[in-house]
């Protein structure tokens, strides 16, 4: 029996893999099983306040998510999730592609430098990035302001979020801000493991650098690139913070995404049955616009046996 | 017969199983115990007042030595979500502070113990603040006791005020007139606001409106009214945003956070303030003058904002819940709260507010509180009130127009 | 992309009065240490930092450990119900944390895992682990087969084979996983709030959250406690990042 077949032994006979699988999956299905059960259940039921108290919940059906679908605010602020989430994403997955090729060219001591810089945004803790943040765009001690007035011009006083358009690059500038580093470790860590001798001969060979990054590159990073779009995705998606914070802990209807939509009409209230079917809506919408991106992880996942 | 090791476990297992059914069948009800722990959840900000809390634990202790006091200090945004995590873990602290416009909610729902029979054992209950006695109270029975509050009051630069010879206004035309003479000397200052007044302060306008004895929202025949769009309401409307128009040069679609950062800052000669901002301003100096009411010799009312505390229902220990709350609102213990600057929980320590906040304190015999509904708080997290102001300040809608919306909305959202 | 960095450690040396100026300027204009001192004789912060970094070192170590087995299992071999569990990987990374919390409490109630480090810890590995397990699998399907192999007809067990072979070649990616699952753990703050009860069991960004309350935020100490919490991250990462620069194949194809 070679080795190559130890491996390949039909799955009857071979618990090999099941051993491997089991400690992963029994700690994430110990803590998530019941609450993801519990969430569905609880989507059907009206729980409040009222039936904390009692420990008594109301089921109420279908209500919940008929009360969201029928809703026209509940699609205006899905779609509007939907778009600035693209945005997003397209710019974190660009910028942080573009940055972990060049890190994959500079200098060792600039790539340390660039690399510190990237971690220690990282690691930041979020509120206090965020709030860095506001404060360079708050209406009187903006920095942004200031230094423009210092350069010539005469800039008023402003409040950078009355414009939605504006408000939301800059939310969004937060966002991607935040995210770049995540992506942009990844990447590189992945693109290090192309091997050089590759690279090399296909450039002796005479291709131009986008013809490298498709035929070497690419396959290789491709497992990366589709998890890191996906969780881009999933997490912009459910962007709430930097919202939060940055219009004062009020947002306006115009300013509603998703999450703080969920928050407003659910959590904020204690309702946690209207919060369950929100969250379910939220994770359906999800898997229709991943849907592609999983089919590839699943195709990719089994195809490496 | 033979002792196995196995024999020997059997037998031990079997008188834990047995002893338990026995052990467990004791009642685990509120039946005072001697000794365990007493949870306490209140805000961190009482950490800025640590004599109090020192004082609460040993006048606790001393009625029970062998009780542990255990005070976890909480953070003001998740702690809702944290009391009702432990609601329905059944986890519950014997404590808890609320907001004292988060409170009707969860006495409106029965999430807290009726405390209304033990009333007259709380210091001073027959002179509590009237805001805060409302918010902790429900279909007339008490629900949560009023811990400390923060009022409001003109906060002015003392320094401006002397190089025009001016003194602390103590009636409304007295207040603009002051207004017109710092807008006039400071002309040249683009940035420079006589009153500080954002877009979005519906704490300040509302005083406004209450002034001219007008209201959010009124109760008729049972079912809640928007009133903003009342006669009275829009005369208090008016008025606001002529201080608006004429006196601020602040954002007209920001609200008050952070406004003693720009007093600081030096240019602004009047800001409608807490108490305690007077804390951040240096380099300026600042004192406070109690707004004037548009009636000669009253105050225009204040929005009392402060804490209640509370014993949930499901706590396990309430009677030692409620001493613990009967300990730190005890006169010794209030009296380390007001040192710090805060407004006690009743009239008759008014007096005993020292400094600046003397005058704070002074115009808080006049306050105004949010409706007693049950749903507020759905009004207040969509923001009616904020946008009805900045469309005013703004300008993108009339007085009028903008309060009618307002009004249609809160109708909508109370009922 | 550092201004922010730069902006908070230089507001942490900046005394009150610049930390609050109305003419913010790029340069600092002050000097002075008093945040810092504020920031550390604040009540419970050497506790808060010990607790952080025992959870997060129990997190990464665990999360590292079952999502190797379980990433070689998809990577190398075939088994039924291997598209499900993928599958389950991805989906799990979808549920909304606020909507999760309550009944997510109430399990942890029953199991007596609140207000224990052990309960956060392995909180935070369930959610750590369908990232770190699908990037693991990432990195050994770009090792060739051919590796492990040669390595067992040389000899070795299958355990040997991976310790000696597959683990050094998975380096990259035991770091990028390492470091995401130490900054996810070590900046989460909802999770921590909520499960962790006493005083002396708050985690830093728990503690952090302390310098606001009803009056506003304590600026220039916040900026002092937040840059020494950053700290800790660097040194872990400075310690592990070599591995990062290491190409895979130099010394596998070798033998």
């Amino acid at each position: 029996m070679s080795s190559a077949t130890k491996f390949r032994l039909g799955p009857k006979k071979n618990l090999w893999p099941y051993l491997l699988i089991t400690p992963a999956l029994a700690v994430i299905l110990l803590i998530l099983g019941f609450p993801v059960f519990r969430l569905i259940t609880l989507s059907f039921q009206q729980f409040g306040l009222a039936e904390i108290v009692s420990g008594i919940p109301t089921w109420v059906g279908f209500e919940n998510f008929q009360a969201l679908l029928k809703d026209p605010e509940f699609w205006t602020v899905l779609r509007r999730t939907f778009i600035f989430t693209f945005a997003m994403v397209a710019a974190s997955i660009v910028i942080g592609a573009w940055l972990a090729h060049l890190m994959l060219r500079m200098n060792p001591i600039l790539r340390w430098l660039l690399n510190t810089t990237l971690i220690l945004v990282w690691a930041i803790p979020a509120l206090v990035g965020i709030s860095i943040w506001k404060w360079m765009f708050s209406f009187e001690f903006s920095i942004i302001t200031s230094t423009i007035n210092r350069l010539g011009f005469d800039f008023a006083q402003r409040n950078w979020f009355t414009n939605t358009f504006s408000g939301f690059s800059i939310i969004g500038g937060v966002v991607v801000w935040g995210a770049i580093p995540f992506i942009t470790i990844s990447i590189y860590a992945a693109l290090t493991q192309v091997p050089k001798e590759l690279l090399e001969a296909a450039a002796i060979d005479g291709a131009n650098s986008r013809q490298i990054f498709r035929s070497v590159i690419l396959p290789i990073l491709l497992p990366i690139y589709v998890i890191l779009i996906s969780l881009s995705i999933i997490w912009d998606f459910q962007v709430f913070t930097q919202i939060w914070v940055l219009l004062d802990n009020r947002p306006a209807s115009e300013y509603y995404t998703m999450a703080i939509y969920a928050f407003e009409k659910s959590f904020g209230l204690s309702e946690y049955g209207m919060g369950a079917a929100i969250a379910l809506l939220m994770i359906f919408s999800l898997l229709g616009v991943t849907w592609f991106y999983i089919k590839k992880m699943v195709q990719i996942g089994d195809g490496n046996a | 017969m033979r002792i196995t090791r196995k024999k020997v476990i059997a037998i031990i297992s079997s008188t834990a199983l047995v002893s338990s059914l026995f052990l467990g069948a004791s009642t685990a009800s509120a039946a005072p115990k001697d000794s365990g722990t007493v949870t306490v959840w209140i805000q961190g900000d009482a950490k800025s007042w640590p004599a109090a809390v020192d004082r609460a634990n040993k006048m606790f202790n001393s009625k029970y030595p062998n009780v542990k006091v255990d005070i976890q200090y909480q953070t003001w945004g998740d702690s809702l979500k944290k009391l009702d995590a432990a609601l329905v873990a059944g986890n519950t602290p014997d404590v808890f502070e609320f907001g004292n416009t988060q409170v009707l909610k969860y006495s409106a729902a029965g999430a807290l113990k009726d405390l209304s029979s033990s009333k007259s054992q709380f210091a001073y209950s027959t002179n509590w603040l009237k805001g805060l006695e409302e918010a902790g109270s429900y279909n007339g029975k008490l629900y949560a006791v009023p811990y400390y509050a923060g009022s409001r009051a003109v906060m002015y630069r003392t320094d401006l005020f002397a190089s025009l010879k001016m003194k602390a206004p103590r009636t409304y035309e007295q207040f603009t007139a002051a207004a017109d003479k710092l807008m006039a000397a400071n002309s040249s200052n683009s940035k420079f606001s006589a009153v500080y007044m954002p877009g979005k302060y519906w704490y300040a306008a509302m005083g406004f409106v209450y002034d001219s004895k007008g209201a959010i929202a009124v109760q008729e025949a049972g079912k809640w009214k928007g009133s903003l769009d009342s006669a009275a309401s829009i005369e208090g409307l008016t008025r606001w945003k002529n201080i608006v128009d004429k006196y601020s040069k602040a954002d007209k679609s920001g609200d008050e956070g952070g406004q003693w950062e720009v007093f600081a800052g030096g240019n602004v000669a009047m800001s409608y303030s807490n108490g305690w901002e007077t804390c951040c301003i240096a380099p300026q100096k600042g004192a406070f003058f109690p707004m004037p009411s548009i009636r000669a010799g009253e105050y225009m009312p204040a929005f009392l904002g402060g804490s209640n505390l509370g014993v949930p229902a499901k706590a396990k220990n309430p009677e030692w819940g409620v001493y613990w709350i009967k300990s730190f609102t005890s006169g010794q213990a209030m009296r380390e709260i007001v040192k710090v600057g805060n407004l006690p929980n009743n009239t008759s320590m008014l007096t005993l507010v020292k400094g600046g906040n003397a005058q704070v304190a002074k115009g808080a015999s006049s306050t105004w509180f949010v409706p007693a509904a049950e749903k507020w708080v759905n009004v207040e997290n969509a923001n009616v009130l904020q946008t009805m102001l900045s469309d005013i300040a703004t300008g993108k809608k009339t007085v009028a127009q903008a309060a009618k919306d307002a009004s249609a909305e809160i109708t909508k959202l109370l009922n | 992309m550092g201004f922010p960095v730069y902006w908070m450690v230089t507001t942490s040396f900046k005394n009150r009065q610049d930390v609050l100026s109305t003419e913010p300027t790029i340069l600092p204009r002050s000097f002075t240490i008093e945040n810092y001192q504020n920031a550390f004789s604040r009540e419970g912060f050497y506790t808060s930092l010990r607790n952080s970094l025992i959870v997060v070192l129990i997190t990464v170590a665990i999360s590292l450990f079952l999502a190797t087995f379980a990433s070689v299992a998809i990577a190398r071999t075939k088994f039924t119900g291997k598209r499900s569990f993928i599958s389950a990987l991805l989906i799990v990374q979808m549920l909304p944390l606020s909507a999760l919390i309550i009944p997510l409490f109430l399990l942890l109630t029953r199991l007596q895992l609140t207000n224990t480090i052990g309960g956060l810890a392995l909180t935070y590995v369930a959610f750590i682990l369908p990232f770190t397990i699908w990037t693991l699998r990432g990195f050994l399907a770009n090792i060739p087969t051919d590796i492990e192999e040669a390595a067992l007809v040389d000899g070795c067990t299958r355990v040997q084979a991976y310790r000696h072979v597959l683990l050094p070649l998975m380096a990259p990616g035991l770091v990028a996983t390492a470091i995401f699952a130490f900054i996810q753990a070590w900046n989460e703050f909802l999770l921590a709030y909520i499960i962790m009860q006493s005083q002396e069991n708050l985690t830093l960004p728990v503690w952090l959250a302390g310098f606001t309350t009803r009056t506003g935020t304590d600026w220039g100490p916040l900026m002092a406690a937040s840059t020494v919490t950053a700290i800790p991250v660097v040194i872990f990462f400075s310690l592990i990042q070599k591995r990062i620069a290491t190409g895979v194949t130099a010394g596998a194809v070798k033998g």
